[in-house]
């Protein structure tokens, strides 16, 4: 177990800069995720703390050690890729052993290295058993036992649940989230795929770009993203974003798009520093709106367009002054052509500067 | 369709398949891959001979009608574009056997790349456009005839999540607009239900269950449909009926259930197997025993999920699954961390109860 600390790592391949000045610590023991689209560093700063890359600067730790300069086999990690590279003719005990024999490990210390992960994986009954004979689940099992078994400080997990269907994919999220706590191992886990990434992850580093644009627990980045990029790759469906112009008047400061008039108390203090005319964006997550045929207090009008049942949900697809927004409520009596009432819960509502795209408010 | 029959050699790919669409429809065919739904799509499109059964469309009888007569477009899910060819010739193409004189051609090009909103890519390849402008594009070669029928095979499920979801939503007001009878196929049972006025449950090549999304998710007639249908699936527990002092218990072990709220009679099943069916959404968690009938239970795992958090916990029960664990939904400021104890129980009218031997929802 031990912490993993990067400090301003960079990776160039030629002229294209793939990690760009990356700072991660990563605390004994947490669940690490790197969430962003491809192409953004995520498996690349994976690949340099696991020593398949050289880093060109910048500092990488494992524990006290700096590592920069160690190959990958010192520096006591497991990296493990998608769960397929098994050998398909060896039995679920070789799967097993085959990472300690690799290391020259002593055969009773490998029967017991081996036998105390299945235990842990509750796969002692198969470990006789050629892959092709096991279940699904069981090879999953089997794969993520060859990654425990030499209880390295840290697990290096690059889109492991990428290939599994739908169905897998949710219950090795559970399982591996489950795992890892219990063998409380810090762990590092690129994903593309942000309801992979918010369910599993202690904190999630979210990347663009080659570069970290947010470290921070679910809560923080759902409901305060730093930018409009992690507002809108957090999420599903996204949050709306309305482009709007900020006016104040008469010492009231209201966000204006067309027909679409947004006043707020809370925001008059927020925004107070704020040009008049400036153009902002104002963001609001589709489960934050509150939608009703009757006024009741509502303040802004609309239309529904369509409406998506799902289950005891539905995600209303609504037309408010021309722009397109989505509310996920209830499921009520609505449909589509409907006029509505519409309220946006006013602790919700997250500001956006329209030209860095940075977080106001 | 009509008792639609299809076999490999010796794998029926479709089974006696039945059903049928009203004028305008949008019907969904849900099913994970290999239940058969291309196959049927092929069938329907004339491009694979039914073994067995009827295809109708209209009121015509179209098993002997040749592909290009039968006046139905499909599309899928790899697009198939010309890559050649710039986003106009790929939309006019299916009109050159009409030999539409020139300036109508062009057109019904303009008015089709209007609704799908892609007037401005007209003179682009395929290479140059995104994975959505690709999909309206294959969209629109299947529009701009005006068929009778859309069979849309998968058309989503090469997009990335965001734009699945964006796309779907889109999908639904043209078929709305167009008012053309569409067929889904989906392996998601969020397109499915988001998209299609009714979906047709199917598996093995079976039709399982035919009803409005409403309906199927409150109302499931199917165990592989109850449990298909939803995100994260309807929890089972198998348990055996017992009758014990007069009271309907399902019996799964430590865990014992009440069934005396439930109006049906269950007389027939007594030791027999049964499962409990009840959905994350129904599942009540407590920190303390609120209720007489809540069990024990251990966190197992939180998913921090959102709007609402999953909680997966381990119970002594014959719970279905690889990680025998009920999920639940946690309420909101219910905060709970792994081997913590928590008491469920469940809400009363929506537990369903499935003969486990049929597969058949008894409620």
């Amino acid at each position: 177990m031990a912490k993993v600390k990067l400090d301003t790592v960079t990776k160039k391949f030629r002229e294209v800069v793939a990690v760009n000045r990356v700072s991660i610590e990563v605390e004994d023991g947490e669940f690490m995720a790197l969430l962003g689209p491809s192409g953004c560093g995520k498996t690349t700063t994976l690949r340099l703390i696991a020593g398949l890359e050289e880093a060109d600067e910048g500092s990488i730790h494992i524990g006290d050690v700096l590592v920069n300069n160690l190959p990958p086999s010192e520096r006591d990690l497991s990296m493990v890729f998608q769960f397929y590279a098994m050998y398909p003719g060896m039995n679920a005990y070789n799967q097993l052993a085959f990472p300690l024999r690799m290391r020259k490990v002593p055969r009773n210390e490998i029967d017991r290295l081996v036998k105390e992960a299945a235990q842990t994986l509750g796969i002692t009954d198969i470990l006789d058993r050629p892959l092709r004979a096991l279940t699904v689940d069981q090879k999953q099992r089997v794969a993520i036992g060859r990654a425990i078994v030499r209880k390295p400080k840290v697990f290096l997990f690059d889109e492991p649940l990428t290939n599994l269907d739908a169905q897998l994919r949710t219950t090795m999220r559970a399982e591996l989230k489950h795992l890892q706590k219990k063998l409380g191992v810090t762990t590092i886990f690129v994903t593309h795929d942000q309801l992979e990434a918010i369910t599993m992850a202690d904190r999630i580093a979210v990347m663009n770009d080659g570069k970290i644009v947010q470290i921070g627990t679910t809560d923080d980045l759902y409901d305060n993203p730093a930018n409009l990029f992690v507002a809108g790759f957090i999420g599903s469906p996204p949050m709306n974003f309305i482009d709007c112009t900020l006016s104040k008047r008469d010492g009231k400061i209201i966000l204006e798009a067309g027909d679409f008039k947004y006043p707020s108390k809370k925001l008059n203090d927020l925004l107070k520093d704020q040009a008049d005319g400036s153009k902002i964006v104002l963001g609001i997550r589709p489960e934050y709106i509150d939608v009703s045929k009757i006024q009741n207090g509502r303040t802004i009008q609309g239309s529904i367009e369509i409406v998506e049942p799902v289950g005891n949900r539905m995600i209303l697809d609504m037309d408010i002054g021309g722009h397109p927004v989505k509310a996920d409520v209830r499921a009520f009596d609505i449909s589509s052509g409907d006029k509505v009432w519409v309220s946006f819960d006013e602790d919700k509502v997250r500001v956006f500067d329209k030209s860095s795209s940075n977080a106001l408010v | 369709m009509k008792n639609l029959t299809k076999k490999f050699k010796d794998v029926t790919s479709v089974d006696g398949l039945t059903f049928d669409t009203s004028e305008g429809e949008c019907l969904a065919l849900l099913g994970p891959s290999g239940a058969g739904k291309t196959t049927t799509f092929r069938m329907i499109a004339g491009l694979d001979k039914p073994d067995e059964g009827e295809i109708y469309i209209g009121d015509t009888l179209v098993n002997e009608v040749e592909p290009q007569d039968r006046d139905v477009a499909m599309v899928f899910q790899s697009y198939a574009l010309y890559p050649n060819y710039t986003v106009f010739e790929n939309l006019s193409s299916p009109l050159y056997p009409r030999k539409l004189p020139r300036d109508e051609a062009r057109k019904m090009v303009e008015q089709t790349a209007k609704i799908l909103r892609i007037e401005h890519l007209l003179q682009r390849l395929p290479r140059q456009l995104s994975g959505g402008e690709k999909q309206r594009v294959a969209i629109g070669r299947a529009i701009i005839r005006k068929p009778k029928a859309y069979l849309l095979d998968e058309p989503l499920t090469n997009l990335d999540a965001k734009l699945r979801v964006e796309m779907r939503a889109e999908l639904k007001l043209l078929q709305k607009e167009l008012k053309t009878t569409t067929l889904y196929a989906t392996p998601d049972y969020l397109e499915a239900m988001t998209i299609a006025d009714r979906v047709a449950v199917i598996n093995h090549g079976r039709l399982l269950q035919l009803d409005t999304p409403n309906v199927i998710y409150r109302h499931p007639t199917d165990l592989f449909a109850a449990g298909f249908i939803g995100s994260p699936s309807m929890n089972f527990i198998e348990g055996t009926l017992v009758d014990k002092d007069g009271k309907m218990l399902l019996d799964a072990g430590e865990f014992q259930y009440d069934l005396g709220e439930i109006n049906v009679p269950l007389d027939m099943f007594a030791g027999k197997d049964l499962i409990l069916g009840i959905r994350p959404e129904h599942v009540i968690l407590s920190k303390v025993r609120a209720q007489k009938d809540s069990s024990r239970g251990e966190v197992y795992a939180v998913e921090h999920s959102k709007p609402e958090a999953i909680v997966d916990i381990k119970m002594s029960a014959r719970i279905v699954g690889a990680l025998s664990v009920i999920r639940a939904m946690a309420p909101k400021d219910f905060t709970t961390e792994i081997g913590d104890t928590v008491w469920v129980s469940f809400v009363g009218d929506r537990v369903h109860i499935i003969d486990k031997s049929s597969g058949k929802v008894v409620v």
